[in-house]
């Protein structure tokens, strides 16, 4: 049994009216003999842990049981019933008998259809219909992520997050995390989500996502034939039609693909020995076709052929990883310190004098090129001392280390300080570190693909570090000042 | 020379194959708070830092010995879902060449759960990934966790799992054995 977004609110707020946590952790021991703490953290709010208890089970294929023993649990209770009823779960009429604790009878086994085939009981699948994951892994082309974002302007923010969490195949990389980020739904957040099913080639999931909330709107019924998940072949547009640029991260267009694979496999072919055996670690699959040593021309060409076999990961696959690699290959491990400390981070913080004894407001070194903030770069800064501001407020309890508030003061107070030295030259992400504390980094790519991050790393116990790395190695480490007295008073608004 | 647990140095910890392929849990909470819309978010490169308690080496999970269920819960942090990180031991050691490292060792030393379960243990470490190599030596262990977390995708990231239950089975199976590299 699977519920869609709007089905798992319904019966997630039907649970949350109907049940204490006390009263949810009986009926779980009862129904798997077992304490509620094995599936969910129960030291959360109720509503926090309802839904978790409601992942859990549906990962497991035990929504129905759990759902069954809840309704049992409260035969009074009209609103539960109703949504029972309204997920196809019980067809006991929707008005139970107040007057008698009667348990309603149920009609499914607790191992029937729904469970095995993933289908919503009383809802089967229309024949017709393909999954998204039966599809090749696509991205949107222009005019499709175009219709894309006027349709999802329509949604509501929790209406999002239930989408992005029912239909992603792991929401890892923050996707929900970042639409709470933004707050409310605008064209910023809406514009990173298209980014992100393009970069990932996940357009299949998002329309089927789209079309289980947007059954009838007819711009969706068109993007889902186009993708073919309406059981025909795409139609439309060719998928060559993505939004990514470079040469070396596409979604395999079938046409270009060996022109791709034999540039490619000259590239390969020219690679330092050292770094095609880092290639080829990445991939110990391959270690049985593809010999630990030898020329490495005839390697990357039995490499190739691997990855496009039946055993091997494909051609894509192996591009997108390359370009993971991608400063170390193309390098060959060739480091050039000085291009990094010329980073527009990294000049003023490493002309702050000694390593603890600078004073708040040094190291007004010369910038490079002064340039104007632009809008774009406005935006960055304040959605950066936002999110800071943001955890101040509300931080995550999902079990993880938090900054601490004197941690969160600090990083406010460099983001201010480099804002005044490098305004052109915002922040690119704000990290929490595993053991209390945060990063603030910047990283920049050049035309040459060479990586240049810098990172400032504020530890809870009030230790700051800048760090300067150049195609992930380190160039450059030193304490630095804790934090900057100065700060505007807009980063508190 | 590398061996493998079933060919082990008399008197000495066993040594992980280079085939092998381990596990490093990823705690919940590492997501960036903020990040630009038109970069990638990075994979939290202080996931593969030792922290204060890893004065032995960084802590692994062999994959061949230890079902994800499992290999994602901690006994002493029952509340905590975990995810995964899957990575192969040769990738480890092709960033070990490339971070400078002279001397490596990725060795099976016993957990808890290894207490509980016996032999082949399923933890291990990578005993040069340590802290107080890392406090002499801050840059190359550093340029090491960014090596491996710039090489280890979000695609290799599985999880998080529910807490296990009794009846989840401990060993893993052909099918976990095929998690997604």
């Amino acid at each position: 049994m699977r519920l869609t977004g709007p089905e798992l609110r319904q019966v997630h707020d039907a649970i949350v009216q109907a049940f204490s946590l006390p009263d949810l952790a009986q009926v779980f021991q009862f129904v798997f003999d077992q304490p509620l703490a094995v599936a969910v953290n129960v030291n959360q709010p109720l509503g926090s842990a309802t839904l978790d208890l409601l992942n859990w089970a549906q990962q497991r294929g035990q929504l129905a049981q759990l759902l069954r023993a809840l309704g049992k649990e409260r035969p009074d209770s009209r609103s539960l019933w109703q949504v029972l009823h309204s997920v196809g779960l019980e067809t006991e009429p929707v008005t139970p008998p107040v007057s008698s604790p009667t348990v309603p009878r149920t009609v499914e086994p607790v191992s029937g259809h729904a469970a095995v085939t993933g289908q919503p009981f009383g809802k089967p699948a229309s024949p017709a219909e393909v999954g998204p994951s039966a599809l090749a892994p696509r991205a949107l082309d222009d005019a499709q992520s175009r219709v894309v974002r006027e349709v999802l302007a329509n949604f509501k923010l929790d209406e999002l997050q239930l989408l992005v969490a029912d239909h992603f195949p792991d929401p890892f990389r923050n996707l929900d995390s970042f639409v709470a980020t933004h707050g409310r739904i605008g064209e910023a957040v809406i514009a990173d989500l298209v980014r992100h099913v393009n970069s990932q080639h996940l357009a299949n999931e998002l329309v089927a996502g789209l079309r289980s909330r947007r059954p009838r709107d007819p711009r969706v019924q068109t993007l889902a034939a186009q993708l073919g998940l309406l059981g025909d072949a795409p139609q439309g547009p060719s998928p060559a039609g993505h939004n990514l640029s470079p040469d070396l991260c596409p979604p395999a267009p079938a046409a270009r693909a060996p022109r791709q694979a034999s540039e490619f496999a000259i590239w390969l072919g020219k690679l330092p020995e050292l770094q095609f055996n880092l290639l080829r670690a990445a991939l110990p699959l391959s270690f049985s076709s593809v010999p630990g040593s030898g020329p490495v021309a005839q390697r990357a060409k039995t490499l190739l052929d691997w990855a496009q076999g039946s055993s091997g990961p494909g051609l894509p696959a192996l591009i997108q990883l390359a370009r993971a690699l991608w400063p170390q290959i193309l390098t060959g491990g060739a480091i050039d310190a000085a291009a990094a400390r010329a980073d527009d981070w990294a000049i003023p913080i490493l002309a702050l004098r000694g390593e603890q004894g600078a004073r708040p407001g040094e190291g007004s070194s010369p910038r490079a090129e002064p340039r104007a903030e632009t809008a774009e770069n406005t935006q960055a800064w304040e959605r950066a001392a936002a999110a800071l501001r943001r955890l101040l407020v509300a931080p995550p309890s999902d079990g993880g280390e938090v900054p601490s508030p004197g941690t969160i003061h600090a990083a406010l107070s460099w983001l201010a300080w480099l804002r005044e030295r490098a305004p052109w030259a915002p922040p690119t992400a704000i990290l929490p570190m595993a053991e209390g504390g945060l990063l603030i980094e910047r990283e920049t790519e050049d035309e040459a693909g060479h990586l240049t991050t810098a990172e400032l790393s504020l530890t809870n116990d009030r230790t700051a570090e800048f760090t300067l790395f150049r195609n992930h190695h380190v160039i450059e480490t030193r304490l630095v000042p804790w934090e900057h007295a100065f700060l505007p008073k807009a980063f508190y608004a | 020379m590398i061996h493998s647990d079933s060919d082990p140095i008399p008197g000495q910890l066993p040594r992980l194959a280079e085939g092998e392929v381990v596990y490093r849990q990823v705690s919940p909470g590492g997501n960036p708070v903020f990040f630009q819309a038109d970069r990638d978010p990075p994979l939290n490169y202080t996931l593969f830092l030792p922290s204060r308690a890893d004065l032995d080496g960084l802590s692994l999970i062999r994959q061949a010995h230890r079902a994800p269920v499992w290999a994602a819960f901690r006994p002493e942090q029952p509340d905590v879902r975990f995810r995964l990180a899957v990575v192969s031991v040769s990738l480890l050691q092709a960033i070990d060449s490339e971070a400078g490292f002279s001397a490596t060792g990725y060795k099976a030393t016993p957990d808890a759960l290894d207490e509980q379960q016996g032999e082949p243990w399923a933890h291990a470490v990578a005993e040069h990934i340590n802290r107080p190599a890392y406090d002499r030596d801050k840059a190359r262990l550093k340029s090491w966790a960014k090596l491996v977390a710039a090489l280890v995708s979000a695609g290799s990231i599985i999880g998080p799992f529910p807490a296990p239950a009794v009846n989840d089975r401990y060993r893993p199976s052909q099918a976990d054995n095929g998690a997604n590299l």
